[in-house]
């Protein structure tokens, strides 16, 4: 969330305290905001989501939602990268064990956000996730 | 002229200042010591710019200090967020009954 001038701070806080944050924590976070800081908050309870963007607008403030994917078809990001699960666990550095185990949904419980979110960016960054697993041997011989 | 309270969170208050222009709502931290109220981190807004003129905010300030029972109020400003000093904070302004 950052602030781009607004002209109605009050209405800033007591939008964010409809979004289940106390007053005093709003408060907080709209003097950072006003402080022209760049600030992320975990919002305990967000009815409308394009609603909160659309009223964010509306003040003067430029926000955006981040959250984790719900689900990813992990066979279908395989596959898409034309990988078998060895290489797709050898080249993202997963347990190839766990790798099946997710593809054949064995897993009791469901996967974690940080999880999800390293799947997610597999499928649409392959190539950063591996310039960042590179070691610095390798980087070392270029 | 009438103050609503809409929420307390200490030390922070949200409250609202009915007046004859408008309604002018007010998210601060406040502190009374001894016969001091301070409002630091004061925003403001509700009313058009200029609605509320040096006359006006010292109404505002009179009428606070005595539902406060204190003899002076020191406002401390956030930083602003609209206007020529934009990103700037403001000097406190005292007021005395």
């Amino acid at each position: 969330m950052g602030e781009a001038g607004f002209q109605q701070p009050v209405q800033v806080a007591k939008l964010l305290a409809r979004q289940g944050l106390t007053l005093r924590r709003a408060h907080r976070l709209l003097n950072r905001l006003v402080a022209g800081e760049e600030v992320s908050m975990r919002l305990p309870s967000v009815a409308d989501r394009k609603g909160l963007l659309k009223d964010c607008k509306g003040l003067g403030v430029f926000a955006e939602i981040h959250e984790a994917p719900e689900s990813l078809m992990i066979e279908k990001i395989r596959e898409k990268l034309a990988l078998s699960q060895d290489a797709f666990a050898s080249r993202f550095c997963l347990n190839p064990r766990t790798l099946e185990n997710w593809e054949q949904g064995r897993n009791r419980k469901p996967l974690d956000p940080m999880t999800l979110t390293y799947l997610a960016i597999i499928e649409r960054y392959p190539e950063i996730v591996d310039e960042i697993l590179r070691t610095d041997s390798t980087r070392d011989l270029e | 002229m009438k103050f609503v309270v809409v929420e307390q969170d200490r030390p922070v208050v949200h409250f609202q200042v009915v007046l004859d222009q408008g309604v002018l709502e007010i998210i601060t931290n406040y502190e009374v010591r001894g016969s001091t109220l301070t409002l630091r981190e004061f925003h403001c807004d509700g009313l058009r710019p200029g609605a509320l003129n040096r006359a006006g905010l010292n109404a505002v300030a009179r009428e606070l200090m005595e539902l406060a029972n204190v003899q002076n109020l020191i406002v401390y400003g956030a930083v602003r967020s609209t206007g020529p000093l934009k990103g700037r904070r403001q000097r406190p302004k005292r007021f005395r009954r």
